[in-house]
């Protein structure tokens, strides 16, 4: 109304502003787009100190040190090469599953290795970024003036989820590219090609995680678990369900193996193991991944972003 | 918004907590133009009532248009021709000022130009320009109100909801937001405004209306309400205050007249004698420089309540 009254032009710019927010996609992205600015601006402070104290931590504990051995092992270890994937940089096999009792040893080949290590860098700083940016906005309530504008639940978890992906990147990258580049010497394209489906394939499960707790809540109609929480406990299940984790456990842990071998069932599930089998078969190998399971996640993700639409912003005041 | 006359229509409007009715059911319309006044004791359900209106929690029963918007159907609609003050503001404690505004701009969706003419002008409007580079943490609660009020005026849309919005603000900035507030109404647009000090409110608001237990009790403007709740008690600037009572107890039927100062504060028995002071008093020589009529709002409120206890 204050517009319509005054002919200047910023007046009509206003009206117009209002007119296009009215509904589009680029009058929502411009109010994520605003959030996330103001998350990565303000990441100083104990957010910042707990990212760059996971970094080094991953840098220096694990980035290191496993990659110096790792060279050492699979350079010497001709007699365990296996034929077909990542020949062209060397792919070799540590372990080869010849006891029959351990159902879940199996060969752990370098990709194995650089895309665990990739998963642990990104499973580790995504799901923080994700905690400090969105968790910090509800456990401080700061979300209650956010819900005041045009933004719902749904645009709110956009802008965290686009928030975690790029510090995830800045962060991650680094942490990841240096150990392995020096520890292997392997080609960097490689490398990095490994860094991104573990990426995405830990963004796609946050983003999972955060949409089917939102669908949760739309349905308990209570915040009984938040999506930081529970894009964690996903992605750390999707971890430990791949096959080489459950085959390390096993190894250690065989008075538990039914429970293992059950769990095992679930390995075609987890992104990260069809993350290996398309780094596998990108690389030369026989394996793919099987593609239908990526259905799995997509359609959580549409079904959890159409629920999330429908929850009313005071979710944040229940909870 | 185009020109519509109604900027808030509540119809049977009511939400549920469990077993508890934090709004029974209210039903009102705010005009364009007008700061509507919405006052109640603590619990009453005015605060619950601003977040149905603003879309933030989905109404039980009952709708609300906002803006030709369906608070029901398009919550996030209504919101884009709104900004929203709240009791309590929670802040990003270690951004500064200057920080804060302009995200808050941002989050406006104006153009670029527009949002640094609206963060100079509320900067003036709120005197915040010794604060800016000052992190909000360090703030007391006067100037973290003032930085909530500047955050709602960035906004350039048509209503405004303002719960408390004065508390811990200086009398001279509450001049200057006052004198703001009823210029942004003269524009066309509306104000929902939420008080406990009804002193303040008399001040500023247009019409009032009154909730209690979950049910509006009274629509009215000032006026209409003291008609209708207080004892007919006039105070009259007058030229000769002491002639004035004289003439006035002489001439009606009056519970009583005092003086005090150059004021003859009549109370009379019977309403319709009202339109009669006036002329009482020219035809006996007494000029009249002000007349008013006498009872606070808060009196007013005080004098309803019981009515809805009885119900």
């Amino acid at each position: 109304m204050t517009d319509n009254k005054n002919s200047s032009i910023e007046s009509s710019e206003m009206h117009s502003y209002s007119g296009t927010l009215s509904m589009n996609a680029r009058g929502k992205l411009r109010l994520i787009s605003a959030i996330v600015l103001k998350d990565l601006t303000q990441i100083h402070g104990s957010g910042f100190i707990i990212l760059l104290t996971l970094s080094i931590l991953l840098f220096a504990l694990i980035g290191f040190p496993s990659f110096i051995v790792a060279n050492a092992a699979f350079g010497f270890r001709g007699q365990l090469h296996l034929g077909g994937a990542w020949t062209a940089t060397g792919m070799e096999g540590m372990f080869v599953g010849s006891d029959p009792n351990r159902i879940f040893l199996s060969a752990i080949t370098l990709v194995h290795v650089v895309l665990g290590y990739s998963i642990v860098v990104t499973m580790i700083l995504i799901p923080a970024a994700f905690s400090i940016a969105y968790g910090q906005e509800i456990t401080k309530g700061t979300v209650r003036t956010l819900t005041c504008y045009p933004v719902g639940v749904f645009e709110i978890t956009i802008a965290k989820l686009a928030y975690a992906a790029v510090v995830g990147f800045i962060f991650g990258l680094p942490v990841f590219l240096l150990p392995t580049v020096v520890g292997l010497g392997k080609p960097v394209g490689d490398l990095f090609a490994i860094f991104l489906v573990a990426y995405f394939a830990t963004l796609l499960i946050v983003s999972v995680g955060a949409f089917v707790a939102n669908s949760i809540t739309f349905v308990t109609k209570k915040m009984y678990i938040r999506p930081t929480l529970f894009a964690n406990l996903l992605v750390m299940f999707s971890f430990l369900i791949t096959s080489t984790i459950l085959s390390i456990l096993n190894l250690f842990l065989t008075y538990v193996s039914p429970v293992f071998r059950a769990l095992g069932e679930l390995t075609p599930i987890s992104l990260y193991h069809q993350g290996r089998l398309l780094l596998m078969f990108v690389f030369g190998g026989t394996e793919s991944p099987n593609w239908l399971i990526f259905l799995l996640p997509v359609s959580l993700l549409v079904l959890g972003a159409w629920l999330t639409l429908k929850l009313w912003p005071d979710i944040y005041e229940k909870e | 918004m185009s020109r519509l006359n109604v900027a808030i229509e509540a119809k049977d409007l009511g939400k549920d907590f469990g077993l508890t009715q934090a709004v029974k059911s209210v039903s009102f319309t705010v005009n364009e133009g007008e700061i509507f006044g919405f006052f109640g004791p603590n619990g009453a359900g005015k605060t619950t009532t601003i977040r149905l209106l603003c879309g933030l929690t989905k109404p039980t029963r009952g709708y609300a248009i906002v803006c030709g918007h369906n608070i029901v159907t398009d919550p996030t609609g209504v919101r884009r021709h709104l900004t929203i003050i709240l009791e309590e503001s929670i802040f990003y404690e270690k951004m500064n000022v200057s920080a804060y505004l302009k995200f808050f701009a941002a989050m406006t969706g104006q153009p670029s130009e527009l949002k640094k003419q609206k963060i100079q002008e509320v900067i003036n409007i709120c005197e915040l320009s010794d604060l800016l580079n000052k992190r909000i943490a360090v703030l007391s609660h006067g100037q973290r109100q003032k930085i909530s009020l500047a955050r709602a005026f960035l906004s350039d849309v048509p209503i405004m909801f303002l719960d408390e919005p004065f508390q811990g603000i200086d009398i001279v900035h509450r001049r200057r937001i006052r004198d703001y507030l009823r210029e942004y109404v003269k524009k066309g647009n509306a104000v929902f405004f939420t008080s406990h000090n009804l002193i303040e409110a008399e001040q500023i608001v247009d019409r009032f209306a009154f909730i209690d237990r979950g049910l509006i009790i009274k629509i009215g403007t000032a006026r209409e309400l003291r008609e209708q709740y207080l004892l007919p008690t006039y105070s009259i600037r007058v030229s000769d205050p002491i002639r004035a009572q004289q003439v006035l107890s002489d001439s009606l039927p009056v519970n009583e007249c005092l003086v005090k100062g150059e004021e003859v504060v009549v109370t009379l028995k019977n309403k319709e004698d009202a339109s009669k002071i006036s002329s009482i008093l020219i035809t006996s020589g007494v000029t009249i420089m002000e007349m008013r009529m006498v009872g606070t709002m808060e009196e007013v409120f005080l004098r309803m309540r019981p009515n809805t206890e009885a119900d």
